[in-house]
């Protein structure tokens, strides 16, 4: 299959197509069209994890197709070992999330339903692409859809949470657009001129182009708007309002993927784009992200709401990625690689099991449970088994990640090392503590006494997420061959 | 004994034709009864695809110019603009008129005698027929901006357009006259080549005639007329001087300033700078204060003008195509956004604030989801035209080195995008008032149809129109 990468990527949009032509009364069609088209576009994208050749640093599944040669623009798709897993993730997660939406969503079913399969098209382009302006236009017509996912169907301060959501982001991508624009115009001056958009060329040829000053300029205006997507502190005040507002699902897909298009950017284009000048801005990042991991962390352990200690969470975790990407070395670019994949199925995981005791009793406030384990035994099981991947203990996902960033962090730079170490024993302490308030101790509250355990819909969201998170703790070798021979082309760049 | 001028005809064949239409428009107007003058919108539209047509195989394939009028494609590419903007609004005022009981055949007579004149000036080869055109356009312009003459607000918006506009003629004949001491010539092209940028008197005349064009782009400083008529003046003819009008503006400065903008010197260049940058910021932040949203768009207008004149003073080869596109695929969005909010507004005039408007998404999807497209492309986000446009424009602006001028732009357009997206939150997310059932006919749906594939098919496939604009330089 030549096309491959386009029919992965167009399968949801396909389907978000079709829904158009169902009567928004339908509810069985409108579930039974998006659930078959976020099925097929998984099935389609098993092949690509299969037919993925193993120690082949280069693109794979390459499609290359003019689109305004007189811009230079093609329509320009490939695959290598970063991206793989990430889009891989997104059609993996994308089916619970709009299984789990079920019953969950009760109005105006069908364009929620549009705007998920939308949004599922748009993130897989954005992880496909390898031409900046095609990456551009899926990175920002990917917003239009969350904006609505969370204006509409969100808690009570959605539209405020939807607007900061969209112009935080905005804020930044605007910037990058004239970098890219400038990269576009420049880029291939060292080449003997001539302009493109391909990012494989600009690879090439843009770190030889630009004096050290320019180069600078345009990593900050690349990185300000993968800072602002990440997120990285100080840049993170968007992220949990839009998570508490966001309807389940839509937490579920902004955790576990959008937020991954940040860091996915800064491995992509920030460092291969302008290697010098990602030097330079080491120590800069390296700052946030440790501070980033500790006040994430220490946030986290004084919220009342689970939904915000999730959220928060999510700072700090993000804050790994972001340590073991700079660090620049084989092992931490491999750990954050990695862990971008862990983070997005553990936190998922987390924000759909608060989804569940949300439903049932409409509170988030840990204050109003306690003793669950003896209610939902089923429940529990699950919550330890993710919340323990998500702290990080052997045998499960987030051990790996965790292990490889901080392994290659100390040989880079050791301080940054031991000060993250502490956030891992942070997410002990604050994972824990919430665990124990919420599922340990008398019922105190009568409501909590009649909760009934997970329904077979919630089950078939839970399993499917539990066996990753526990395969890439016990044999994460599939994973890190694919992912290594990727990373270690980026950091040939380096040097 | 001079000889008699040449007539060259096809180069004079759409204006004949549009000036024409217009007076068998009013002429037809004579014979049909007052129930039957829904018919002159039909005749209107026809007559303006005669003409388009005809333009379009003459002239587009056997470009020619002459002293006094151009017939090359830049002209025929603007001819293209001014028409489709005159058959949007045309095809989408019925309901206004008749929600007014205005509906009267020099309506339509009126607007397409503003497209003969502006098609006269993107046309013009000589300072004395770009008058011609600027003045046909604005005193029918004037006219219908008081349309509604039963109505206080509208008499004041065609007073102080009149008022102004009539200042604003002054200055460029002022300027023209400047010009012609300075260099001996009122041809636009021999002015080109005699200007000579230490001369006062070539500089005087040129800031005058560029204060002109900039009062009809509504560029800073001369805005300030543009949010009063717009509001006051009937919505459809808003829309058409937000979008053909503003083209005419833009034509018409390419057409005198390409060449002669380098030749005016640093001075200019800086002051010129400051004035892109002040209009782009002074509309955006503007329109954030709004509550009515025929002043948002109006405000939002003159960020606009702000972008494309960015793309004017980047003065390189991309910039007259960039231009073009941009004022193409503006004009689609912005009949459409002016168009539902006027539909939606049924509650008459004064009530354009936004609050009313809360809900309207659930009741009329169809009007929302369009004004959803609307929107975004005026922000500027892909997969629109409207993203495609702006990006065409700061590529031009990039190339000629004016970085700091793309990233006041770009941070501009991200400003802007949360007054677009209130109108979206406003019309999704909120409650719904009541709102009584909304009445439009097929003419409507199928404009606005058109506006929601031209901005789509545009901006995910740009290609076409941009072949086309590459053979339309100056």
């Amino acid at each position: 299959m030549d096309n491959l990468l386009s029919l992965v990527i167009f399968l949801p949009l396909a389907g978000a197509v079709l829904l158009l032509f169902i009567p928004r009364d339908n509810h069985l069609l409108i579930k039974g069209i998006s659930l078959t088209a976020a099925l097929a576009a998984f099935v389609a994208s098993l092949p690509l994890y299969f037919n993925f050749k193993v120690n082949n640093p280069n693109m794979q599944f390459v499609e290359k197709y003019l689109w305004l040669p007189d811009l230079g623009i093609s329509y320009n798709l490939g695959l290598d070992g970063i991206s793989l897993f990430l889009v891989l993730l997104t059609t993996f997660i994308s089916v619970p999330c709009i299984y789990g939406s079920f019953g969950v969503i009760k109005e105006k079913l069908k364009a929620y339903m549009f705007c998920f399969l939308l949004l599922e098209t748009g993130m897989l382009g954005v992880f496909c692409a390898l031409d900046l302006f095609l990456f551009y236009i899926f990175w920002e017509a990917m917003l239009i859809p969350m904006y609505f996912i969370i204006g509409v169907w969100g808690g009570p301060r959605r539209i405020y949470a939807a607007l900061k959501f969209f112009i935080y982001t905005m804020v930044g991508s605007v910037l990058m657009l004239v970098a890219i624009i400038y990269l576009y115009l420049h880029g291939l001056d060292s080449a003997g001129g001539g302009r493109t958009f391909d990012v494989l060329l600009l690879m090439e040829h843009a770190p030889h182009s630009f004096p050290l000053q320019a180069q600078m300029y345009m990593f900050a205006a690349f990185a300000l708007a993968f800072a602002i997507k990440v997120p990285m502190f100080p840049f993170h005040t968007w992220l949990p309002d839009a998570h508490v507002e966001a309807p389940t699902a839509g937490s579920v897909i902004l955790a576990g993927v959008l937020l991954k298009m940040g860091t996915y950017g800064f491995i992509r284009f920030c460092i291969p784009f302008f290697p010098a000048a990602a030097k330079e801005f080491v120590p800069l990042i390296s700052i946030l992200a440790v501070i980033g991991i500790v006040y994430g962390a220490m946030v986290s352990v004084t919220q009342k709401d689970l939904k915000k200690l999730v959220a928060y969470s999510s700072v700090s975790h993000l804050g790994f990625v972001m340590l073991g990407l700079f660090a620049l070395n084989s092992q931490g670019m491999v750990g954050g690689v990695l862990q971008m994949v862990n983070h997005g199925l553990s936190t998922g995981a987390l924000f759909f099991l608060v989804g569940v005791i949300y439903e049932r009793r409409h509170t988030r406030m840990i204050a109003d449970f306690g003793g669950l384990a003896k209610v939902m035994p089923v429940y529990w099981t699950i919550f330890m088994i993710v919340a323990l991947s998500s702290l990080g203990l052997p045998g499960l996902n987030g051990f790996i990640g965790e292990f490889l960033i901080l392994l290659g962090t100390f040989q880079s730079n050791q301080p940054y090392a031991i000060i993250s170490a502490a956030g891992v024993i942070l997410a002990a302490v604050y994972l824990l503590w919430m665990f124990r308030r919420t599922m340990y101790g008398p019922i105190e509250n009568e409501e909590n006494k009649k909760l009934t355990d997970l329904n077979l819909r919630e089950w078939l969201v839970f399993v499917p997420i539990v066996i990753p998170i526990v395969w890439i703790g016990v044999y994460p070798y599939p994973f890190l061959v694919r992912i290594g021979p990727a990373v270690e082309k980026v950091i040939a760049l380096l040097h | 004994m001079p000889a008699l001028p040449q007539i060259n005809l096809p180069i004079l064949l759409p204006h004949i034709l549009l000036a024409g239409s217009a007076v068998l428009i009013l002429l037809i107007d004579l014979f049909l009864p007052p129930s039957k003058k829904s018919l002159n919108q039909l005749f209107a539209v026809i007559f303006l695809f005669i003409t388009f047509v005809v333009t379009a195989f003459t002239l587009w394939s056997n470009p020619q110019t002459s002293e006094l009028l151009n017939g090359d494609r830049f002209s025929v590419f603007f001819f293209i603009i001014f028409v489709s903007a005159a058959v949007l609004v045309i095809m989408t005022a019925d309901p206004y008129l008749r929600r007014n009981n205005i509906n009267l055949g020099e309506f339509y007579a009126l607007i397409i005698f503003a497209v003969c004149g502006a098609s006269v000036m993107a046309a013009a080869a000589d300072l004395i027929s770009l008058f011609l055109g600027l003045e046909i356009m604005s005193v029918s312009l004037y006219v219908l901006a008081g349309f509604q003459r039963q109505k206080p607000a509208s008499n004041e918006a065609a007073m102080k357009y009149f008022l102004i506009g009539a200042f604003f003629s002054g200055f460029f004949l002022f300027g023209a006259m400047l010009l012609y001491a300075a260099t001996g010539t009122t041809s636009i092209y021999d002015l080109i080549v005699y200007a000579n940028s230490s001369s006062p008197l070539f500089i005087g005349g040129a800031v005058l005639i560029l204060s002109a064009f900039a009062f009809k782009a509504s560029l800073f400083p001369f805005h300030f007329w543009s949010p009063d008529v717009y509001d006051g003046a009937p919505t459809p003819i808003a829309a058409f001087m937000a979008t053909g009008a503003k083209a005419a503006a833009f034509a018409a400065l390419l057409r005198v300033f390409f060449y002669l903008y380098p030749k005016m010197g640093a001075p200019a260049e800086s002051a010129l700078w400051m004035v892109a940058a002040l209009t782009m910021t002074v509309g955006n932040v503007l329109a954030l204060a709004q509550s009515n949203i025929k002043r948002m768009l109006a405000f939002s207008s003159i960020a606009h003008a702000g972008y494309l004149f960015l793309g004017f003073l980047a003065s390189n080869a991309a910039t007259v195509q960039a231009v073009m596109f941009y004022l193409f695929v503006y004009t689609l969005m912005n009949v459409g956004a002016f168009t539902v909010a006027y539909l939606i507004n049924v509650r008459g005039e004064g009530g354009y604030q936004l609050s009313n408007f809360a809900g309207a998404g659930m009741k009329n999807p169809f009007l929302a989801i369009v004004m959803a497209v609307f929107m975004f492309s005026l922000a500027g986000i892909p997969p629109t035209a409207g993203f495609f446009g702006k990006f065409y424009l700061f590529r031009a602006a990039l190339d000629a080195g004016l970085v700091y001028l793309v990233i006041i732009a770009v941070l501009n357009s991200a400003l802007s995008v949360y007054y677009y997206l209130r109108v979206l939150v406003i019309m999704f997310m909120q409650k719904e008032v009541d709102l009584p059932a909304l009445r439009y006919n097929l003419a409507v749906s199928v404009a606005l149809i058109l506006c929601v594939i031209g901005i789509l098919n545009f901006g995910i496939f740009p290609g076409s129109l941009m072949n086309m604009l590459a053979l339309a330089g100056l």
